[in-house]
């Protein structure tokens, strides 16, 4: 009875820790491309360059974490440091602002 | 003028992002963007043996980012230490001084957000008249909400030379040192600017002939602050055992560690 109680508890505790390990940024679907009218590579790919730019340096705010105006802040900020031209910016943006808080 | 002035301020105050290096002894898979530059002063303590010892290292590294997910660092390092010594039940007082030259490459795998966990590959080799070190390291952290762990697998391999009187010559024999290395680190972000936590550190030497002889468990508080470009790790260690003995190893290890560093992020 004890043992499987306890094998229960283990099955629990890593079943909690795979789901908290689990990739927590979220992959633009055909829905967000649909609301936001980008095309859905262009959120794919923003999500590539912003794990690809901003990821190396720090750890990664999830996009829900602020509105699409604090993005916009926040990204031209950190321009500079990021090493992105224009072009690069706007589709980061475009893919963080798809998943932004409302 | 005065929009130049704005301009500075836009690049340096006040962004939501924080550099994430949180910890002293522990690494985390983060590496710098493709030119990005980094100064970092280094300053190990570390007193407390059978007798009297108390040793300082500083380590002054710069660090640039190469694109690709691809780091490399240069560091210049100074050692010096001054302890009591016993030989045949004779004290006598040691002084060491030591310059040496590291260079270390890392590259980053997994992202600790995007993916699973984070991972990345270290290596670091170090250059002085007497000794040549090899340092590999196996890097994993994951951030979980305002809590980040990280864990690294380390294996060194120094090659010292042994400078041994032969008559009226002096020989040069090569003694070679193995350590493996577990640490594992963990903080909790209490501000983006400020995360508090903690740091254990295991140490495992080996003998020439591969004996295995000592594993010293270390563990202590750490912090983290950042202010605009800045930022400073903290991180006492304390000796709290050796695993392969009883009590605390003091003849090759100290009682107390404390590591200091303090960067600038160009």
């Amino acid at each position: 009875m004890y043992s499987k109680i306890r094998i229960a508890g283990i099955v629990l505790i890593v079943s909690v820790l795979i789901y908290r390990c689990s990739a927590a940024l979220i992959v633009p679907t055909a829905v967000d491309a649909q609301k936001t009218g980008t095309p859905l590579s262009t959120l794919v790919q923003g999500r590539e360059m912003y794990i690809g730019h901003c990821g190396s340096c720090h750890y990664l705010y999830l996009p829900e974490k602020l509105t699409a105006s604090e993005w916009n802040r926040e990204v031209n900020l950190m321009q500079r440091k990021a090493k992105i031209n224009d072009d690069q910016k706007e589709v980061i943006l475009k893919y963080l602002t798809a998943k932004s808080r409302n | 003028m005065k929009k130049l002035l704005i301009l500075l301020i836009l690049i340096n105050f006040g962004n939501l992002y924080a550099q994430d290096r949180l910890f002293t002894y522990t690494y985390q898979s983060t590496v710098l963007n493709k030119s990005q530059k980094e100064i970092e002063i280094w300053t190990t303590l570390q007193t407390g043996r059978n007798n009297f010892y108390r040793g300082l290292g500083h380590r002054m590294e710069f660090e640039v980012g190469l694109g690709g997910n691809l780091q490399t660092s240069f560091y210049l390092n100074y050692d010096y230490s001054k302890g009591i010594v016993g030989n045949n039940g004779i004290q006598s007082i040691e002084n060491n001084t030591s310059y040496s030259f590291s260079n270390e490459w890392k590259y980053k795998l997994t992202d600790p957000v995007a993916n699973a966990f984070g991972s990345a590959l270290y290596f670091e080799y170090t250059l002085s008249p007497e000794e040549t070190e090899l340092e590999a390291k196996l890097i994993f952290d994951k951030q979980i909400g305002r809590t980040v762990h990280a864990f690294n697998i380390v294996g060194e391999l120094a090659f010292e030379k042994e400078f041994v009187p032969v008559g009226d010559k002096i020989q040069v024999e090569t003694g070679k040192e193995k350590v493996f290395e577990l640490n594992y680190a963990f903080a909790y972000k209490v501000k983006d600017d400020l995360s508090l936590g903690f740091e254990v550190f295991n140490e495992n030497q080996f003998s020439k002939t591969n004996e295995w002889e000592n594993s010293v468990l270390s563990a202590g508080p750490s912090l983290s602050y950042n202010m605009n470009g800045y930022w400073l790790n903290l991180t006492f260690m304390p000796q709290i055992t050796n695993l392969k003995g009883s009590g605390l190893e003091l003849s090759s290890h100290e009682k107390l560690q404390s590591r200091l560093i303090f960067s600038y992020v160009f």
